[in-house]
């Protein structure tokens, strides 16, 4: 077993900002996948996602500083940069409106937090967040997943459903909230809308 | 202090969750971004959306890692070190004979092949031309890294100094279904990607496939070239392929 196989992600990240290109092979070994499979569901098409992958590493190389241990835990915020990398992909080729919706797909297997979110500190918090979002009244979903993987703004999601505009903030300010409350034990205020009616 | 409006007359704290989910409008996601700049409750409150959006990647379905991308990865490191790129793992052996077989065919090929050009007058076949480029010496070449249909695929992308003319040398590609083709991509480094065209492999032997490069272009403006496995006729989208992919060759001569 390779010596870096035993660090911290915060070790190899360490190490990494000493220039060590093994530790960058090593959090790629560790990581290629999930950044793989989140960069191929926002593109949905292989070649695309793989240099979206290899983009995301190669900018973990040369900015791999800015993180920040304070803020959050390491992959979540290497998922966050694959996924604004694909988004820019996907705007350059002018795809930003899917040909066809696909929101959380919540009836497939396995998923990435059942491979990579279950054994760290966060991940039973990670599980709740899950069930959360299988809670979550579709149309709830469906926004949030089309700002989130396809990086529609309101106003496009709302021309792209069909539906008014305030119904997609609505709906968007809902769901987050849901799923935030979730996440850190946040109490729903009193009076929040239940339905998004108020369009 | 959070529940301050925007310019927009919206109460801050309901444009977070959209602002964390980057749902916003320029318009609004500057007026968040100036109010946020003097309210560390809201950008307490942000920093929650933002952990929750971040945590949605993790609703992602799973998928197997493609072949081949540490290896792709070492290779742009060295690259980018200015190195000459390393070889592929097990095609070593592979290159070395896939240069051997083109050495020794080269000076027949190209004595042939000058006679028909100048007999035709018109453009090389990909193999004549791959012969060409090996006989300069001074050639540029792309290893291509194997996708998920054969793991034995090998070969290599040469190129001359100027990087205008570019042939794919490909062996080991796998057998066809009748209703099935392998297409050419080209994908630019401003973000295009068309097809290069349909191709069969070679009955025999290596398969040479020129790369189409159009009349103001050469090999800085492109981030890789890619063959896929497509259904007879092609992808039916002009910039992407639907079948998985046969090899890529990503293109690091600038990097």
């Amino acid at each position: 077993m390779d010596v870096m196989d035993n660090l911290s992600d915060l070790d190899l990240l360490r190490r990494l900002q000493t220039g060590s290109e093994a530790a960058l092979l090593a959090l790629h070994e560790r990581y290629a996948a999930a950044v793989y499979a989140v960069a191929y569901r926002v593109l949905h098409e292989q070649m695309l996602a793989e240099e979206v992958t290899q983009d995301t590493f190669l900018r973990l190389w040369e900015h791999g500083h800015t993180y920040d241990p304070e803020r959050g835990a390491f992959l979540p915020w290497l998922l966050t940069i694959t996924r604004r990398r694909a988004i820019d992909i996907l705007r350059q080729h002018q795809r930003r409106e899917p040909a066809q919706l696909e929101t959380f797909s919540l009836d497939e297997h396995p998923y990435l937090w059942e491979q990579f979110g279950q054994s760290d500190e966060q991940g039973e918090l990670r599980h709740t967040l899950f069930d959360a979002l299988a809670g979550l009244p579709e149309d709830q979903r469906e926004a949030i997943a089309l700002a989130y993987f396809y990086g529609l703004s309101h106003s496009e999601i709302a021309g792209y459903l069909g539906v008014p505009l305030g119904t997609i903030k609505t709906r968007i300010r809902l769901g987050m909230h849901k799923l935030r409350a979730a996440w850190f034990g946040a109490e729903l205020p009193s009076g929040n809308p239940v339905d998004d009616s108020d369009a | 202090m959070v529940m301050m409006s925007t310019p927009t007359e919206e109460p801050l704290e309901d444009l977070l969750p959209a602002y964390a989910l980057g749902a916003l409008d320029p318009a609004e996601r500057a007026a968040v971004e100036a109010r946020l700049a003097a309210d560390p409750e809201a950008r307490r409150l942000l920093a929650e959306y933002e952990t929750v959006a971040a945590g949605l990647a993790f609703a992602v379905p799973a998928r197997p890692v493609p072949a081949g991308l540490q290896d792709d990865l070492r290779r742009r490191l060295a690259a980018r070190r200015g190195e000459t790129a390393p070889r592929p793992a097990s095609p070593r052996r592979a290159t070395t004979l896939l240069r051997l077989i083109s050495a020794a065919a080269a000076l027949l090929i190209v004595a042939v092949g000058l006679i028909v050009a100048l007999r035709t007058g018109g453009a090389l076949p990909p193999a004549q031309v791959y012969a060409t480029l090996e006989a300069e010496g001074d050639s540029l070449r792309f290893p291509l890294v194997a996708g998920e249909v054969s793991a034995t695929v090998y070969g290599e992308l040469i190129a001359d100094r100027s990087g205008r003319r570019a042939v794919i040398a490909v062996s080991a590609l796998p057998p066809l279904t009748a209703d099935q083709i392998f297409q050419l991509w080209v994908r630019r480094r401003d973000g295009e990607v068309r097809s290069g065209g349909l191709f069969q492999p070679a009955p025999e032997g290596m398969t040479y496939v020129s790369v189409p490069l159009r009349e103001d272009e050469s090999l800085d403006v492109l981030l890789s070239v890619g063959v896929s496995l497509e259904p007879a006729g092609g992808s039916p989208y002009a910039d992407r392929p639907t079948g998985p992919r046969v090899f890529a060759v990503p293109i690091d001569r600038d990097t």
